[in-house]
């Protein structure tokens, strides 16, 4: 009797941790919390790196201009091998810049819907005293350009049940005053991470 | 009577039963394999779309299949995000001890598909295809990355793949990586020198390099194979990727051991085949020269197998041996059992004959230049004595100044 009892509460036990397995969890993060489940580029990287290089640019001779330059950001070229979204870390860069005020912006990515739009109202269907003048837009004086890129190592291959991989990163920026072509502003930040990963598992 | 059995016995039995029923082989993918190889390409993926997120030991499989029919339907988007996914069940997949264990009393299928050596560097391949095909230059040079970190891990034998070397020099070149097309374009030439356009690329770049010495020898290979040194240093504007064919399949090779009748079955491919031969590309009443199938996946399945052969047979043996061990101790304590048991394992025994599928067996490119505006392309595939085979293919054109434009163009035949 006191068996059957002991089996009936092992199996009412197993019974509520396997409820509690297949229970589904959302919980909020704190987007300043370095969360990492691979050694791959992830948000935590985009932010380190923005804010990083951000801050560079900010104690540069350029953001030191009497009068706010204006800049044109094109995205950082990925030359990873890994599907990064640059024009993201672009718009984080140039976010931060924009709110320290020592920058205006041209808007590089939205260019052709501006010519769309200016070609709409140049059809006669907007009224002419709200009708935007063209030839007005402000020009550049300087350009940030960048480029990311990675290197992946990884151990040999042996018997063991642990493999280890080595990612670097490494973010290089510039800025190019379009007057002379000369780079007046460069820097960049790097990240290194080792993974570890089982080889085995059930 | 199970009372009479250690539970190691039992535990065995479970997994003998339980392996039995997983080892089977999805309908599912095989139906989408059937439509694929009737021309039905948009048929096959949504045959597979209905497996291809379900998990499981074929997950990876289903993926690939699926990402490979949704590319010959024309859905790019579609094909990148199944490719991807299999990309990534690839990269974090571990050895499972469970199944493992497993298939030492059943067999391999039980266990999680892994992909051939070649068939993931075709992985990435069809991936940077993809990203051609929607004009995302950069990701399909992600891919070209990916693929030579795979084709450059491998022994010479099976690192020798034109085609897709050639693809990973295309991503490169497109992005202004001149230094690494070259690389990768001089070894698509090594692999298959009859390769006429290659050397065209390899001219143009030497030449913009300043690499004089380099330039007169590609200049002189040029020649060799008939065609003309260009005096302009441009590239060709219009890449198609031809397909023609299946890939080779791998078939169950069975050796039954008296006394006790064991049985050994270790996987080898077939040669599939192909009637066509090459594919001409037409624009109006154009045609360009025929394309060069620089890629045979038949002898590559061959080595990649044999490269790893002996760790079959070392598995199959631990396998049988294994089995036999449990069959002896079931006889001794019941004879009929014992016989059931050796007979359930004989009928067990499978060797792991998945593949990717809608590969074909041959790949080609054919290079060419047009002006910019719309044209109508027709790719006409031709068997080696020169009849057409299959239906021409019909596909808009948009050639941009400065651009280069991709095509795929795959035939079943």
């Amino acid at each position: 009797m006191l068996r059957r009892k002991n089996q009936y509460l092992v199996i009412f036990f197993v019974l509520i941790l396997m409820g509690f397995g297949c229970r589904v969890a959302v919980k909020s993060v704190n987007p300043s919390q370095d969360v990492r489940y691979t050694a791959e580029y992830g948000y935590t990287d985009l932010k380190v790196l923005s804010a990083e290089m951000s801050k560079r640019i900010l104690a540069s001779k350029v953001a030191a201009e009497e009068k706010p330059p204006v800049l044109i950001v094109f995205p950082v070229e990925n030359r990873t091998s890994e599907h990064i979204d640059t024009r993201a870390l672009s718009d984080a860069i140039r976010t931060e810049l924009f709110k320290s005020g020592k920058f205006q912006f041209v808007n590089e990515a939205q260019r052709k819907k501006v010519e769309g739009e200016l070609n709409y109202q140049a059809q006669g269907l907007i009224s002419p005293e709200s009708r935007i003048q063209i030839g007005k837009q402000v020009g550049a004086k300087y350009m940030l350009t960048g480029t990311i890129i990675s290197i992946s190592q990884s151990e040999l291959k042996q018997v063991r049940i642990k493999k280890k991989n080595l990612r670097y990163y490494r973010l290089t920026l510039e800025i190019t005053d379009l007057t002379t072509n000369l780079i007046v502003w460069t820097d960049e930040q790097e990240i290194v991470r080792e993974q570890s990963r089982p080889f085995v598992g059930w | 009577m199970a009372g009479k059995f250690p539970l190691w016995l039992r535990a065995a039995a479970v997994i003998l039963i339980g392996g039995a029923i997983s080892g089977c082989f999805s309908n599912k993918i095989v139906a989408g394999r059937r439509q694929f190889y009737a021309g039905n390409y948009a048929a096959a993926g949504d045959a597979l779309s209905k497996i291809k997120d379900k998990g499981g030991k074929d997950h990876i499989l289903a993926l690939l299949e699926y990402g490979a029919s949704e590319q010959a339907a024309g859905n790019y988007k579609e094909s990148t995000a199944a490719l991807l996914d299999a990309n990534k069940l690839i990269e974090a997949e571990v050895v499972h001890l469970g199944q493992q264990a497993g298939s030492l009393v059943t067999n391999k299928m039980i266990t999680t598909y892994r992909p051939e050596s070649f068939e993931t560097v075709l992985l990435h391949t069809y991936l940077a295809m993809d990203y051609m095909m929607v004009d995302e230059w950069s990701d399909a040079r992600v891919e070209a990355k990916q693929a030579l970190g795979v084709l450059d891990s491998l022994d010479k034998e099976i690192n020798a793949q034109p085609f897709a070397r050639y693809v990973c020099g295309l991503a490169f070149d497109v992005m202004g990586d001149q230094d690494d097309a070259y690389i990768e374009y001089s070894k698509a030439a090594e692999a298959a020198p009859e390769f006429l356009s290659v050397y065209y690329d390899l001219h143009r770049l030497a030449s913009a390099k300043g690499m004089g010495q380099e330039a007169r020898t590609w200049a002189r290979e040029i020649e060799q194979r008939g065609g003309i040194v260009p005096k302009t240093a441009a590239p060709p504007n219009l890449i198609v990727f031809v397909g023609a064919g299946r890939s080779p399949i791998k078939k169950e090779i069975n050796i039954v051991v008296p006394p006790n009748f064991n049985r050994f079955v270790v996987p080898d491919y077939v040669s599939s085949r192909s009637l066509a031969h090459h594919a001409v590309l037409s624009i109006g009443d154009r045609n360009t020269a025929p394309s060069y199938m620089i890629t045979d996946l038949d002898p590559l399945a061959e080595k990649a197998l044999k490269k790893r052969i002996a760790k079959e047979i070392a598995m199959e043996t631990a396998r049988v041996a294994a089995k036999e061990v449990i069959a002896e101790q079931i006889s001794k304590q019941n004879g009929l059992l014992g016989l059931v048991v050796r007979v359930a394992f004989f009928a067990s025994e499978a060797a792991d004959v998945r593949s990717w599928q809608t590969l074909p067996r041959y790949f080609g490119v054919i290079a060419d230049t047009l002006p910019p505006g719309e044209h109508e392309a027709k790719v006409q595939f031709y068997t080696q004595d020169g009849s057409p085979i299959g239906p021409a293919q019909f596909k808009k054109v948009t050639i941009t100044e400065g651009r280069r434009t991709v095509l795929i163009a795959r035939s079943v035949f």
